[in-house]
């Protein structure tokens, strides 16, 4: 994934279900047209999670890499 | 996630008012309100404890055989230990719950779990409508002032109309 200036980052390191989610439901609604935000979580749980919340919420899941056990999704509004 | 344009609906009951039970129904709310469903949570009996301003939701060992103590500090090897107290010595020591709380409460906010206010303000914040028993505030002598604000109050009507068009009913 590119560096942008616009991305957004959300560090949810620590945090346990549910709250990556709820965090990135808030950050969500924030993000403007074009806007990518990228979620960090330590929570195992966040790899099958995110893409269900996604999956339902109209958020277009970009991409989602393991970075040394840390889980970097990149989400974006769908049109 | 919706039904031809309508958001799935979820009901939930929450009848019990120990913290290994409050937590369920919060998580389950905030959860399905995040994926956009419109929820509705009926606080009774016990469980109607966990909208209170003072709320103190407690554990307990009694009744609990696979409940695991453990302590919030230290090592992780000693924080991973699981001591066995006997259920004779748990039952008899006054103030033995109060203790195990506040150690499940550290133990619960150094693995970077929610507190039960910060799930339930979570929960008014995602639009969850939050329903207290009417029977069981005026059984215990509670008053609306007991109470965190947003919170409606109604009966087992009042669930059952929102439940019987729901698409998740759940009794906690």
């Amino acid at each position: 994934m590119a560096e942008n200036s616009q991305n957004v980052v959300l560090d949810c390191r620590g945090y346990c279900c549910p709250i990556p989610i709820l965090k990135t439901m808030q950050a969500v609604k924030k993000l403007v047209e074009g806007q990518v935000l990228e979620l960090i979580s330590s929570d195992p749980s966040s790899q099958k999670d995110l893409p269900a919340w996604c999956e339902n919420s109209g958020v277009e899941l970009i991409e989602a890499v393991e970075i040394e056990q840390e889980f970097h999704f990149y989400l974006k509004k769908s049109k | 996630m919706s039904n031809n344009g309508n958001p799935k609906k979820m009901a939930l009951i929450a009848s019990q008012g120990s913290l290994d039970w409050a937590y369920p129904p919060l998580i389950l709310a905030s959860t399905a309100a995040a994926m956009e469903m419109e929820v509705q949570v009926f606080f009774t009996f016990y469980g109607l404890t966990i909208l209170k301003k003072d709320a103190n939701n407690k554990i307990t060992p009694a009744a609990n055989p696979a409940m695991p103590m453990k302590m919030p500090f230290g090592p992780s090897w000693f924080q991973n230990f699981n001591w066995p107290i006997p259920k004779a010595i748990s039952g008899v020591i006054p103030g033995f719950d109060s203790f195990a709380t506040s150690l499940m409460k550290q133990t619960f906010k150094n693995k970077g779990v929610a507190s039960l206010e910060e799930l339930r303000g979570l929960c008014l914040d995602a639009g969850v409508r939050m329903v207290g028993c009417q029977m069981t505030m005026d059984v215990f002598g509670f008053t609306k002032d007991d109470f965190i604000d947003g919170v409606d109050f109604g009966g087992a009507a009042t669930f059952l109309e929102y439940a019987s068009e729901a698409d998740i009913q759940l009794f906690v």
